[in-house]
């Protein structure tokens, strides 16, 4: 049965999962910032060996493709390539935020919709919103929250919000009753590697030499500045 | 030396040039260059850009070395990788790529400093420098003057306190309204002009070196000149480009003259994209002739970033069976 080993780096934190069939056998998570360029690559070996497989026996590598850390997703995704080249094993992009919501759904009664946020600095956030049986509501975007922002949703549908950018959301965002702030969720191989299965099982395949993160930004550069004195 | 058997791919990405190389008991088979030509419209290189760019080419730029190198990934007997110094976004990719391979193939990962690999660039092909001999590392990121006691022995004899010297020749491109990166066409103009406009040369303890001031001088000598003529710069070019060079390769000029007086050494060597410029080439050339150097510089395509000089130094790490974790960590500095 296919083994898919999941990456996913997106945040701080830096999980591993290896999944057969789309059951769970390992992963591992290490919840320390700026770790992952000197861990990443040693944590799947030991997860590998501890899971009693060989590198061979990947048959594809899933990516948490973003949004998230530049920095983060940069590791993971060539690392992911790397591995892919090495092995002629596929790759499968999946979208961390799809993920998130995928974990937190099982929790949640089937009325409550789910907003994924990762920390975006200052007062912006990556989210997306979904109902419970993951069909989205509003995709993937960089917002800015303020008062008014969900206020459509909120008016008459509960919406949990999780992931390391929800909680500094709570106190503008906190009106009401319909608004539920969930701490302490990080982002986990272990549904990267779930939804990478259902990927997998319709072929739903990257190209491995030409994948890019999904940074949801384009990043402008300054053009640069003419000189004053000579200009 | 005795030559070992084996086959090396190396990968370097330290800067804005992604680039893979194979090389099999000690022969450079390949040598694939991607430079980012997309930095020109920034006037300078932009490091999340290039992180990016690396990102796209990374898989590409590997698969092509080994394609023309006509190796299998399971030949391969260890992977060779930039972990520093260089921009940590860009080093990242590399390196993340490497372990990648290295942890899938089982095969050994070989962490290389990319300044110790200029030099050692000088081993891919004959005539190769006697050991001890001097380095004048010169590129855009890059200036200094390395002792090389042998392949494992490097003394930093001197090094710039601001600017590199490819940056001096492509800022003061800037100040003459050239596109980047300007080196170049510095040169070309300036194989057509007089060296006739002076600009100091900074006097700098020791073997150090310092370009911002001349920066500053041309500057403000371009400033002063245009309020007379505001088409100087358009009528002079060739002059000023010239006397620009000039003043940039006196400086390297000197001081590697003054570190082979110091240290005795006639074995001279050049490393780094800088080593292009046909003026150094000539200043070094006169240089050696009258006080008997033996001048070596690289193929062109081993003088800029390169990962067949990150092969040569992975291959010499190899033959002493001396490899890196796959915890190795990118570093912005050091030697």
């Amino acid at each position: 049965m296919a083994i898919i080993l999941s990456i996913e780096t997106s945040t701080k934190t830096s999980s591993i999962a290896l999944h057969e069939a789309g059951q769970l056998m390992s992963s591992q998570h290490i919840h320390v910032d700026k770790s992952h360029s000197e861990y990443l690559t040693p944590s799947i070996k030991n997860l590998i060996d501890t899971s009693g497989l060989t590198m061979k026996s990947i048959d594809a590598v899933a990516i948490s493709k973003g949004p998230g850390s530049y920095t983060g997703l940069r590791i993971g995704t060539s690392t992911a390539k790397g591995i892919c080249y090495a092995l002629d094993a596929r790759l499968i992009g999946v979208n961390t935020l799809e993920a998130m919501a995928y974990g937190m759904a099982k929790f949640m009664d089937s009325e409550t919709l789910l907003c994924p946020m990762i920390d975006a600095r200052r007062m912006e956030v990556y989210c997306l919103v979904a109902k419970n049986d993951l069909e989205i509501h509003e995709p993937t975007q960089a917002k800015v929250i303020d008062e008014t922002s969900f206020s459509n949703f909120l008016a008459d549908h509960k919406i949990a919000f999780f992931g390391n950018g929800a909680m500094k959301c709570e106190e503008v965002l906190g009106h009401g009753k319909n608004a539920l702030f969930i701490g302490g969720i990080d982002p986990s191989a272990e549904h990267v590697g779930a939804l990478a299965w259902q990927k997998f099982s319709k072929g739903e395949f990257e190209d491995t030499a030409y994948f890019e993160p999904f940074y949801l930004k384009d990043f402008i550069a300054k053009k640069p500045s003419a000189n004053k004195l000579v200009g | 030396m005795e030559k070992a058997q084996a086959c090396i791919l190396a990968i370097e990405s330290s800067c804005d040039d992604t680039s893979a190389a194979v090389m099999k008991d000690g022969v450079v088979l390949s040598n694939i260059i991607a430079s980012q030509a997309i930095h020109a419209k920034y006037g300078g290189i932009v490091p999340e850009v290039a992180s990016r760019m690396h990102q796209e080419n990374i898989a590409l730029v590997v698969d092509a070395a080994l394609d023309k190198a006509g190796i299998q990934p399971d030949q391969l007997d260890a992977i060779a990788c930039t972990a520093g110094p260089g921009l940590m976004g860009s080093l990242t990719v590399g390196l993340s790529y490497a372990k990648g391979l290295a942890l899938s193939l089982q095969i050994p990962l070989i962490s290389i400093n990319h300044m110790r690999a200029h030099v050692l660039s000088h081993f891919i092909d004959d005539p190769v420098p006697v050991f001890p001999f001097l380095c004048l590392t010169v590129s855009g990121g890059h200036t200094q003057i390395v002792l090389v006691k042998d392949e494992d022995t490097f003394e930093v004899l001197g090094q710039t306190l601001d600017d590199a010297v490819g940056e001096a020749f492509d800022k003061s491109g800037k100040l003459l309204g050239l596109p980047y990166p300007a080196g170049p066409i510095i040169d070309k103009y300036a194989s057509l002009g007089d060296a006739r406009f002076p600009f100091p040369i900074p006097q700098i303890d020791g073997l150090d070196f310092s370009f911002s001031g001349v920066k500053t001088a041309i500057m403000y000598f371009l400033r002063d000149e245009k309020k007379k003529d505001p088409a100087f710069v358009a009528n002079n070019m060739n002059d000023i480009c010239a006397s620009i060079q000039h003043t940039l390769v006196e400086i390297l000029s000197r001081k590697i003259m003054q570190a082979a007086e110091e240290h005795h050494i006639s074995e001279i060597a050049v490393a780094g994209g800088v080593a292009a410029n046909s003026g150094l080439r000539r200043a070094l050339g006169v240089l050696g002739e009258a006080r008997g150097w033996n001048l070596y510089i690289p193929a062109m395509q081993y003088c800029t970033d390169n990962a067949g000089m990150i092969a040569m130094a992975g291959y010499l790490q190899f033959q002493k069976g001396r490899f890196s974790g796959l915890d190795a960590k990118p570093y912005v500095r050091g030697m």
